[in-house]
C-alpha cells in the first residue's frame, strides 16, 4: 500500500474574485466558499483571516483541518465525512502545507479551544506559524445544536477538499511516500502503535471513515489510512482534550514511526481501540486489541496513545498488562499530566501497574496569558483559566494551556513535558 | 553600590557563636552583619549582594512556639527589605532544621523572595517543608561548611535571576513532589520511540512519569453483626439538596459535605440534584438513588438485615489533586468513627 502526498507550500492567502493559486499566493473567493460551506443548517457564514505575526484571536474553536484532496477517478476525500465511503491510504493525495481551515464554533461549548496568531505564541504552538482561513458559519433559527456542529464539521472539510483542488495541475514542492513495505526489514524489532481514541458520546468522539467507534470492538488499520484522511476530530464538546483533525492527518506516532521504518525499526501496523464507559467492556477491548497487536501485527514493542480525560488511563492500564504480562510486548506510553491542576507530582496516573515503566508526558498544567489582541475571530466568549466567559473579547486572556490548540497533544506532537521537582 | 542585593541570613544560637545546648533558650538578636556561616556566603557573593542582617535564634526558643517566632522573624526580616533569605545551612539538627525550613517557607509565601535553606536529607525539616520550598542537600555534619554555602548561594541568586530550572538532581535540592511545564529538545512522540527502543534493548532508560506502586491497602475485617451494624452512603458523585445550599464544587474538591436523611425513605429528584462536572448527570438527575442507594438501604433496613446512618457523605471526584483527596479521606473517616458508624457504602460514578 503506497500512499503519495503531493505538497504545493501557500506562503500567502488573499480574498479575491476568483479562487486560484500563483507563486504561492492562495487567492480565495467568498463566494466560492461560501457556495462549498452551504448548509441549510447555516443561515449565514462568514470567513476570516489570521496570518501568523498578525495579533488575531479565535475564539471558541472547533477543528483545524489541513486542505487535501485526492487525485484519480473514483477516489474519495475524506471518506465518510465528505465523499462517499471508500478506503483512503494509497494513491495520490495533493496536499496545501502552511494553510489550514479552522472552526470557529457559533454556539457555546463546554470545553472550547481556541488560537491566536502574535508571534509569541508561535513559541508555544506549530498552529500560530499558519495561516488560518476561519469559517464563522451561524446556526439557522430552529436548527439543533447537533445539527449545526454535524454541517460545520463537514463543510470544514469540503473546503479543505475545495482549497487542495485548487493546487491542480501545479508544481509541486515536494513529495512524500509512505509505505510499509520496503526492503532491509528483517530482524529490525517490529514496533506497532496502538491509539485509544476517545469516543464518549456524539460530538465528542474522533471518527473513523465518519463515524464514531463508541460501540467497536479495536480494529487494525495501516497507517496510511490515518495519514490520508481516514479519522477526523469531531469532539466539539470536549474540544481541548482531542487533538484536530491536522493532527491526525500528520501524526506523529506515525511520521516519526516512518522516519525510522527499515533503519533502526521495522514499523508493522496500527490498532484503534476506543476506551469505552464500562469495566468489562474496557477489559474486553482492551483484551483483544493486545490480542491484534501480538497475533495479527506480531509487534515486539508498542507505543500506546489515549485522549480524552481520566478514565482512559484504564483502558491503557489493561492493555499494557496483558501486552507485557500475557504476550512479553514491551510497551512505551504517551500520557498528559493533568489530572491534578495543582500539578502535584503524585497525582497523575490513575492505574497501578508495574508494567507502566516507561511514560512519556506530553505536558502538565499551566496558565497563559495573552495581551489583548486587535481582532478576534468568533463571537462567542471564550472560557478562560478561572473558569468564567471572557468579558472583553479581544482584551487579556488567561488561559489553561490545553486550551490553546496544539499547544498540548496527547498524541505527542508538541515538544513538551513535564519537569518534576 | 546601591544596585547590590540586600541579603538577611538565619542561623542558630551554635552558629550564632553564643552557645551550645546552653544557650538554646535565647530570644532572636539581630546583628547588622555576616556571622558565622554568613561570612562565608557574603565573600561567595562576590560583590553581587552583602548580608545585611543576621538573625541569631535559639533552637528551642523557636521550637517551643514555632508558629509565633516564625512570625516575628518574618517581621524583622521584612525590615530589611531584602532581596534575598538565607537560613542554615542546618545539616542534621533537627530543631534548627525545622526552624530554617519554617523561616524560609514563611519568608518565601509572605514577603515573595527567594528563600534557600540546605541540611541533611534525614532532617525532620526536609519532609515537613520540601512541598513548600527548594531545600538544597547538604551533609549531615559541617565538616564541608564552605561547599554547602557554594551550593546555597548560586542557588539563591539562579531564584533570584529566574535562571532556576526547577532540576532537582542537576540543581542539587530534595524532590519537592510538584512539577512545572518544559520543553524538550525532542517531540514528545521521538521520545516514546526511543524510549520503547531502549526498553526493548534493555538499555538504561527513564519514565517520565514514575508509577508510585509501593501502597498496599489491606481489606478490613468482614462486619460480624451484620444486623447490628450501622451503614453509611458515601458518594464522590457530587449529589447535593437542590440549590447546592453549601456551594459544592464541581470538580477540584477540597471538602466532603454532610446531608441528612432523617425521616426519609428515598431521595426524590424534586428535593436532590446532582453537580459533578464530568459525566452525564441526566440518571441521577432523574432518580438520584441511582447514585445514592438509599431507598434500597431503607428496605433492608425495615427487613432488619442491617442499620443505616441518617445522613450521607458527598463530595465531587473530578479532577482532585490527590492531596486534596487525603484531606477529605481523613475527614470521612474521622466522621464515620465519631458516629457509631460500622460500614460504608461508596458510590462511585
Amino acid at each position: 500500500m503506497l500512499l503519495e502526498r503531493i505538497h504545493l507550500v501557500i506562503e500567502q492567502v488573499v480574498f479575491d474574485s476568483e479562487s486560484y493559486i500563483k507563486d504561492k499566493v492562495l487567492h480565495i473567493s467568498k463566494q466560492d466558499l461560501e457556495n462549498v460551506a452551504a448548509d441549510e443548517a447555516f443561515s449565514k457564514i462568514e470567513f476570516e483571516l489570521a496570518c501568523p505575526g498578525e495579533k488575531c484571536r479565535i475564539v471558541n474553536m472547533g477543528d483545524i483541518v489541513q486542505p487535501a484532496i485526492k487525485l484519480g477517478e473514483g477516489e474519495s476525500t475524506f471518506p465518510g465525512v465528505v465523499d462517499k465511503l471508500g478506503i483512503v491510504g494509497s494513491g495520490s493525495t495533493l496536499m496545501l502545507d502552511g494553510v489550514v481551515i479552522s472552526e470557529t464554533v457559533e454556539v457555546k461549548l463546554p470545553l472550547a479551544s481556541m488560537m491566536e496568531t502574535s508571534e509569541a505564541v508561535a513559541e508555544m504552538t506549530d498552529f500560530a506559524k499558519m495561516i488560518h482561513i476561519v469559517i464563522d458559519a451561524f446556526p439557522g433559527e430552529g436548527v439543533s445544536k447537533e445539527s449545526y456542529m454535524d454541517a460545520l464539521h463537514k463543510a470544514s472539510k469540503r473546503l479543505a477538499k475545495f482549497l487542495a483542488s485548487l493546487a491542480m495541475g501545479l508544481e509541486a514542492d515536494y513529495t512524500e511516500n509512505f509505505t510499509l513495505e520496503c526492503d532491509g526489514l528483517d530482524g529490525l524489532p517490529k514496533i506497532a502503535y496502538l491509539a485509544n481514541l476517545f469516543c464518549h458520546a456524539p460530538y465528542q468522539e474522533t471518527t473513523v471513515y465518519g463515524g464514531g467507534m463508541i460501540d467497536s470492538l479495536p480494529t487494525i488499520i495501516h497507517p496510511n489510512e490515518i495519514l490520508d484522511g481516514a479519522l477526523t476530530n469531531k469532539n466539539y464538546n470536549n474540544s481541548i482534550n482531542a487533538d484536530p483533525t491536522f493532527v491526525w492527518q500528520n501524526h506523529p506516532i506515525i511520521l516519526d514511526l516512518y522516519s525510522r521504518h527499515g533503519k533502526d525499526l521495522n514499523f508493522v501496523g496500527v490498532v484503534l481501540n476506543n476506551a469505552h464507559h464500562i469495566v468489562e467492556t474496557k477489559q474486553r477491548n482492551a483484551s483483544m486489541a493486545a490480542a491484534l497487536v501480538a497475533k495479527q501485527l506480531k509487534a515486539e514493542g508498542v507505543i500506546i496513545t489515549k485522549e480524552g480525560g481520566g478514565h482512559p488511563q484504564v483502558d491503557v492500564g489493561f492493555e499494557t498488562d496483558i501486552l507485557e504480562g500475557k504476550y512479553g510486548i514491551k510497551t512505551s506510553i504517551l500520557f498528559t499530566e493533568f489530572l491534578s491542576p495543582n500539578n502535584d507530582s503524585n497525582g497523575q496516573l490513575l492505574i497501578k501497574t508495574k508494567h507502566a515503566d516507561a511514560i512519556v508526558s506530553t505536558g502538565c498544567f499551566t496558565i497563559v496569558e495573552f495581551p489583548p489582541v486587535d481582532k478576534v475571530i468568533g463571537h462567542i466568549p471564550q472560557i478562560a483559566a478561572d473558569g468564567k466567559p471572557q468579558s472583553d473579547l479581544s482584551g487579556t486572556l488567561a488561559i489553561k494551556n490545553r486550551t490553546l490548540q496544539g499547544c498540548e497533544s496527547q498524541l505527542g506532537w508538541t515538544y513538551y513535558g513535564s519537569q518534576k521537582f | 553600590m546601591a544596585d547590590k542585593l540586600r541579603v538577611v541570613h538565619y542561623i542558630n544560637q551554635f552558629f550564632g557563636q553564643i552557645g551550645g545546648e546552653d544557650a538554646a533558650n535565647s530570644e532572636i538578636i539581630v546583628e547588622e552583619k555576616p556571622i558565622g556561616p554568613g561570612i562565608g556566603i557574603n565573600s561567595m557573593l562576590a560583590g553581587r549582594g552583602e548580608i545585611v542582617a543576621t538573625i541569631i535564634c535559639g533552637d528551642n526558643y523557636i521550637a517551643e512556639d514555632l508558629d509565633a517566632v516564625t512570625e516575628k522573624v518574618v517581621e524583622i526580616v521584612k525590615q530589611y527589605e531584602p532581596d534575598i533569605f538565607f537560613a542554615g545551612p542546618a545539616f542534621n539538627a533537627g530543631r534548627y532544621g525545622v526552624a530554617c525550613g519554617s523561616v524560609c517557607a514563611a519568608v518565601k509565601k509572605q514577603l515573595g523572595i527567594p528563600a534557600v535553606t540546605a541540611m541533611f536529607e534525614e532532617n525532620p525539616g526536609r519532609e515537613i517543608y520540601a512541598p513548600d520550598i527548594c531545600i538544597l542537600k547538604a551533609a549531615d555534619n559541617a565538616r564541608r561548611m564552605a561547599v554547602e554555602l557554594k551550593k546555597m548561594v548560586a542557588f539563591g541568586l539562579s531564584l533570584y535571576d529566574g535562571t532556576i530550572e526547577y532540576d532537582p538532581e542537576k540543581e542539587g535540592f530534595f524532590e519537592r513532589g510538584w512539577m512545572i511545564l518544559k520543553r524538550h529538545e525532542e517531540r514528545a512522540s521521538m521520545r516514546a520511540i526511543n524510549m520503547l527502543m531502549d526498553k526493548m534493548a534493555n538499555r538504561p532508560y527513564k519514565t517520565e512519569i514514575p508509577m508510585q506502586i509501593e501502597e498496599k491497602i489491606p481489606a478490613p475485617a468482614p462486619l460480624t453483626n451484620l444486623a447490628e451494624s450501622t451503614i453509611v452512603l458515601i458518594t464522590d458523585g457530587a449529589l447535593c439538596p437542590q440549590g447546592n445550599p453549601e456551594g459544592m464544587k464541581t470538580s477540584t474538591s477540597t471538602q466532603f459535605h454532610v446531608y441528612s436523611t432523617e425521616g426519609k425513605d428515598s431521595l426524590t429528584k424534586e428535593e436532590y440534584t446532582c453537580v459533578h462536572g464530568g459525566f452525564d448527570t441526566s440518571y441521577v438527575l432523574a432518580d438520584p438513588n441511582r447514585l445514592v442507594p438509599l431507598d434500597a438501604l431503607r428496605k433492608l433496613e425495615r427487613d432488619g438485615v442491617c442499620k443505616v446512618h441518617n445522613a450521607f457523605l458527598s463530595t465531587s471526584g473530578l479532577t482532585t489533586p490527590v492531596t486534596n483527596s487525603i484531606n477529605i479521606a481523613k475527614g470521612m473517616i474521622e466522621y464515620v468513627r465519631n458516629h457509631g458508624i460500622d460500614a460504608a457504602i461508596l458510590t462511585s460514578t
